[in-house]
């Protein structure tokens, strides 16, 4: 078709907008320009994993078991995190469709439907514990559950206002930076340098004498750093952006910088509550129903420490309300075709895209309003489910990056795949185990 | 096909925009489905044992929360 009798839609005008700075960036010489207007689906994929209920896993796994095991295996599943979105993102931004666009055409209605459902529900999940965290962190601060719940909620409305990606990205980053408030608590908890290097060298000491507690602290961190809402995610992100195989390049830096401020937070999390395991404190026991970690680190820390890890769970869950929430909306806005699933479409020229966006939200709201709920419960299950859903959504992931008509040049290599089928048989080993060791504890057979 | 929505005002005509993406990232493109991929049986067999894992594993583990309430 030539180029004067193309239509742009009003979706096109605006990514043209922003399309045109990366191609003057890119014309120009200018690598730091281009590299900060690229930046955005992997840093906030990754940081939006580091949300309420990954923070206050690690922080948990640092009271219970101090420096140990958990630090570099922490640090390996955020590789594998990168390992996994590398290969959505290059998916979006060489097919500009969706993880569930593709799933709908390429595999059908069926498939689709089983995958999306999947996802809402976990996302529904998941961003109940996003708002328990707030509410914690909040808590702290004596701000009541009702003011934490609006917030969070009005949050995602007000990140969806003027219709622009560009504009709900760059909201959403200058929130994800704040990630890094747990690095300061980290070092106002002065963990000792010897330790973390013989940790991170040998992997030891393990501290854990329970199987089914091990096994379960196993999957949900692999839980807190590769889930399925980050596949659809990121790669909604990636076309919603514009990026085109030219740009693969920028995205893999994307998504390695989210990754390593991701992994340096996590494990920051887990450092700073290790002063309750030198000091031996009852986590069970935490005020908030095990939850109040800021409070009950203030003696280690200071009233400023512990001030920032507050903040910094209020900061962990808001950013996961955001990309979870939007996670729903380009995944429901894919399944209905036609129906527009981008945030430079308006709510009158995308209405399912932006009410799954806020409803998904304001659905968990709701819940967590609900008196006498086992908030802490649904938390730790959370991670455990997502882990669940894991292999399939890698399978489909696989199939469809390995696809030549679908990817050209750009599909796996060999040693993608061979680390990719590696990758999903130990999650789904992880994942069953844990199920199973817990499923057999509890009901003593 | 539904129509393309509506123009919002901007200061650039469409031939000055055109150029700032790839022609199969407008949203008229975008919008015609891909052909659906033909699976053989093994794969839709796999595909089938993911799903009663997912099934079976996701039983499990409500039956764990769920008696973890009582």
């Amino acid at each position: 078709m030539p180029a004067s009798d193309v239509v742009l839609s009003a979706e096109d005008r605006d990514r043209a907008l922003d399309r045109r700075r990366v191609l003057a960036a890119r014309q120009s010489g200018r690598k730091g320009l281009l590299v900060w207007l690229l930046l955005g689906p992997g840093v906030l994929v990754m940081l939006g994993e580091n949300d309420g209920p990954s923070m206050l896993s690690y922080a948990a796994t640092g009271a219970s078991y101090g420096i140990g095991f958990f630090l570099p295996f922490i640090v390996l599943t955020f590789a594998a995190a990168y390992f996994v979105q590398e290969m959505g993102m290059r998916l979006g931004a060489v097919t500009h469709r969706g993880y569930g666009e593709l799933i709908f055409q390429r595999f059908g209605a069926f498939w689709g439907w089983l995958t999306v459902g999947d996802l809402v529900i976990t996302n529904l999940i998941t961003l109940i514990t996003e708002i328990i965290a707030i509410r914690v962190g909040m808590a702290h601060f004596g701000i009541s559950t009702p003011v934490a719940v609006g917030f969070a909620v009005g949050l995602v409305i007000v990140s969806a206002l003027g219709s622009r990606y560009s504009r709900w990205e760059r909201i959403s980053m200058s929130l994800a930076v704040f990630n890094l408030l747990f690095v300061v608590v980290a070092v106002l908890a002065k963990p000792s340098p010897v330790a973390i290097g013989h940790a991170l060298l040998t992997w030891s000491p393990l501290g854990v004498d329970s199987l089914p507690q091990f096994l379960l602290l196993v999957a949900s961190n692999i839980g807190a750093t590769v889930t399925p809402w980050m596949l659809f995610f990121q790669q909604s992100a990636t076309v919603d952006k514009g990026l085109t195989p030219r740009d693969i390049g920028e995205g893999r830096l994307d998504t390695a910088v989210g990754t390593a401020i991701a992994a340096v937070a996590g494990c920051a999390a887990l450092l700073a509550a290790v002063p309750l395991f030198a000091h031996h404190v009852d986590t069970a026991a935490l005020p908030q129903g095990g939850a109040g970690y800021a409070q009950a680190l203030q003696p280690y820390v200071g009233r400023w420490g512990a001030a920032l890890f507050a903040l910094g769970l209020i900061e962990a869950g808001a950013v996961a309300m955001l990309t979870i929430s939007a996670s729903t909306a380009y995944a429901l806005g894919e399944a209905f075709a036609g129906a527009g699933h981008s945030f430079n479409r308006s709510l009158i020229e995308a209405p399912v895209f932006h009410l799954a966006n806020i409803g998904v939200a304001a659905l968990a709201g709701a819940i967590v309003l609900i008196p006498g709920l086992p908030l802490l419960n649904i938390t730790l299950n959370a991670n455990l489910l997502a882990v669940l859903l894991m292999p399939p959504a890698l399978v489909f992931l696989l199939v469809m990056v390995n696809d030549r008509e679908l990817m050209g040049r750009h599909v796996n290599g060999w040693r993608d795949n061979v680390l990719a089928i590696a990758l999903t048989v130990l999650i789904a080993a992880a994942g069953s185990a844990s199920v199973i060791v817990s499923f057999f504890h509890t009901f003593h057979f | 096909m539904t129509a393309p929505p509506p123009y919002r005002t901007e200061a650039h005509d469409d031939a000055e925009l055109i150029d700032g993406l790839e022609p199969d990232q407008l949203v008229v493109n975008t919008a015609k489905p891909l052909p659906r991929m033909a699976l053989s049986a093994t794969w839709n067999v796999g595909f089938w044992l993911l799903r009663l894992f997912v099934l079976v594993m996701a039983a499990m583990a409500v039956a764990v929360f769920v008696a973890g309430l009582r």
